[in-house]
């Protein structure tokens, strides 16, 4: 990959924003008048209008090379949109460069330029005309577009008259068949039911598969482990990690998710109890992968359980929800006719173990309680922290993989009966 | 495609540029059905839902004919030019003034009434207000056939000087994008500009030789009136239809002042909008 020659070549790209009023006097012909006329007006304006500025991106160096799928994650306003702002051409950098090779075309909205008024057919030129398509090629395509967008019969209404799900339904087949070298995406797949972003998403895979450079926004990060072979984390306006995706969404959503503290938090241990969860990680996990599931090998989960008074007969549960918080699986110390557990002061390790945890990749919540037989007393009851992120990669069906619990690969053997 | 590929990829260079680099000929011209395209879409969508459709663009200037005949040509006898009669006399200029207001007003919000598209996409941001005059003048056309006609039933015969028309449109063109520009690119940072270009609008048409004629004005002031580029504009269109006389030297403070003015129009257009859509 790394001998590919470059897409998209950037060098020490910044970009800074003014915070507050661009002009010395709120933006208003009444605050310039009033600045002219008094003196304390003015010394009042100059106070709060100081100049302040924020680097919404700062010395950001990457090349791409040609046919890569980047992906782009972190939190809201941490630069994302500005970067894809600024290599798409709609505003300029503070400082900086950045070289693209090919012919560009930038998503950053479904349907821009949509008018209520025109038709499906007359917004299908009209977008595609700003999207950068000349009127020969939407001719050329346009039996494609309007397949894709399922929409034949209502080439000739107002697109006034069109759900939300119609309207990106046909602002994306415009844009699915732009045909750029490089194609810059940001989070529009939010937007449409869930077999429409299934259809985006192949659609965008298949782009990727020709050998397109994309560069891809999103918060879901199904759909970044799904697209793009490597992923960008910025964090205030820089770099923070750029590696294979799997690794670093672990990372983020470890982070993101769970809080920075990996295991022991020590704010539990304050106040009395009997018996209390401390940390919890996988038992023999390699390091940095503490919290992280990537492959269908037997799983332990290990947790530490204080314990101040000794306990004749208690027993603990541990369960496993989804990222919708639906019950995945839970078990018990007693399973298997195990019975009991007869615990002394001090710190112990309760450890769980599966054969597989065959789910498809999220950030999945632990659950873990603790009870004392006599009179089913709770003693504790922990959301574990951080989560479980899973990141094996996905092996249902490419056209499934947003449905379903599990992620198996399958095999098959034909024999003959 | 496989011909594309073979030629080496199109580079975009992308960094902070000064003015006029911001300038790209090249570029608008490969993306001048996007100007069609754009235009189009104003002129379909303005007049959907309303009884009259294009029938606006005929009747706003007929209104105002009717009125200015009336007060200005039949109770205060304003004197016209040659004797021609006061009707078309005024309409000459009405309808140029029209396009040139239109195209004043669109030019100088087309940034901030299309921010949803600019903060979306790119494409050479001149192409908008370009858009909005190419759109405003399939409404001048609409009015100017009326015009001839009316030209025609008063009697009036066309001079050689019509072949010149097509000058002063280009000035009226100029002057009306100048300003635009300028007004455009202000009203980015300052919004009062767009509660401002209305009455500025009406304002300046009693400034310009619209409702009367220039040879009313004393021949001490004709210089520092030709400095506004509406009444070499005007003057020229009665010239060139009604054979009114020919503008003099005063045609040049006209022509100039309209030149300035674009091509400084275009430079603060052009820098304003490598980031206008920070503040938009």
């Amino acid at each position: 990959m790394s001998g590919a020659p470059p897409a998209i070549s950037i060098r020490g790209l910044g970009k800074r924003y003014r915070i507050g009023s661009y002009l010395p006097t709120g933006g208003t012909l009444r605050g310039w008048f009033a600045d002219r006329l008094s003196a304390k007006a003015r010394a009042a304006s100059a106070e709060s209008n100081k100049p302040r500025y924020i680097w919404a991106l700062r010395d950001l160096t990457l090349d791409v090379p040609t046919g890569s799928v980047i992906g782009i994650i972190g939190r809201n306003g941490v630069g994302k949109s500005t970067l894809l702002k600024i290599l798409s051409r709609i505003t300029d950098p503070t400082e900086g460069t950045a070289e693209l090779y090919g012919k560009v075309a930038s998503l950053l909205e479904v349907g821009t330029g949509f008018h209520g008024e025109l038709t499906g057919r007359e917004n299908i030129y009209l977008n595609g005309a700003i999207s950068g398509m000349t009127r020969a090629e939407v001719d050329r395509r346009f039996d494609e577009i309007v397949a894709f967008s399922e929409l034949e019969q209502f080439l000739d209404t107002p697109v006034k008259r069109y759900s939300s799900g119609m309207y990106v339904r046909l602002g994306f087949a415009v844009a699915a068949h732009l045909d750029p070298d490089i194609l810059l995406v940001d989070e529009v797949l939010a937007v449409g039911d869930l077999s429409f972003q299934r259809r985006c998403l192949n659609r965008m895979n298949d782009v990727a598969q020709t050998g397109r450079t994309v560069i891809f926004v999103s918060h879901q990060m199904t759909a970044i482990r799904r697209l793009c072979n490597r992923t960008i984390w910025l964090e205030a306006g820089r770099i923070r990690d750029f590696g294979p995706t799997g690794e670093v969404v672990a990372r983020y959503e470890s982070e993101s998710l769970g809080g920075a503290a990996p295991g022991g938090s020590g704010s539990r241990e304050g106040a009395a109890y009997k018996a209390r969860y401390l940390s919890w990680m996988r038992d023999g996990a390699p390091a940095g992968e503490a919290h992280v599931l990537s492959d269908l090998a037997p799983v332990a989960f290990r947790l530490v359980l204080d314990v101040r008074e000794r306990i004749a007969a208690g027993y603990g549960g541990i369960e496993i929800f989804d990222p919708e918080g639906k019950l995945i699986w839970s078990g018990a110390s007693y399973d298997g006719g195990r019975g009991d557990l007869a615990l002394d002061p001090g710190k112990h390790a309760l450890i769980y173990s599966l054969p597989m945890l065959p789910l498809k990749p999220g950030a999945y919540k632990l659950h873990a309680s603790f009870y004392e037989r006599e009179g089913r007393k709770l003693l504790d009851d922990w959301w574990a922290a951080p989560e479980l992120i899973v990141s094996l990669p996905p092996s249902s069906h490419p056209d499934d993989e947003w449905q379903g619990i599990l992620n198996l690969p399958c095999g098959l053997r034909v024999e003959r009966e | 495609m496989a011909e594309a590929r073979a030629q080496p990829p199109a580079v975009t260079r992308i960094r902070a540029r000064a003015g006029w680099e911001a300038l790209n000929l090249r570029e608008m011209w490969e993306r001048r059905e996007l100007l069609w395209f754009l235009a189009w879409r104003d002129v379909r969508v303005r007049y959907k839902q309303t009884i009259l459709g294009v029938g606006w663009a005929i009747l706003q200037p007929l209104m105002q004919m009717v009125v200015f005949s009336i007060v200005f040509g039949e109770w205060l006898k304003v004197p016209t030019d040659n004797n021609i009669p006061y009707p078309v006399f005024s309409s000459t200029a009405v309808v140029p003034w029209a396009l040139f207001g239109s195209v004043l007003a669109a030019t100088a919000t087309s940034l901030t009434s299309n921010a949803g598209i600019l903060n979306k996409v790119y494409f050479p941001r001149l192409l908008i207000p370009l858009a909005g005059a190419a759109a405003r003048l399939v409404d001048f056309g609409v009015a100017f056939a009326i015009l001839l006609a009316m030209i025609f039933v008063f009697g009036i015969h066309f001079t050689p000087a019509i072949l010149l028309l097509p000058l002063f449109l280009l000035l009226l063109l100029v002057t009306a994008l100048g300003f635009g520009l300028w007004l455009g690119a202000i009203n980015v940072y300052i919004r009062d500009i767009q509660m401002l270009v209305p009455f500025l609008i009406t304002l300046w048409s009693y400034a310009s030789p619209v409702i009367y004629s220039a040879q009313s004005i004393p021949p001490a002031w004709r210089m520092v009136y030709a400095l506004n580029p509406m009444a070499g504009v005007l003057n020229g269109f009665r010239w060139c239809l009604l054979g009114t006389p020919a503008p003099g030297p005063e045609i040049w403070p006209s022509i100039i002042v309209a030149i300035a003015v674009f091509l400084t129009g275009m430079m603060m257009f052009l820098r304003v909008q490598r980031t206008m859509v920070d503040i938009l």
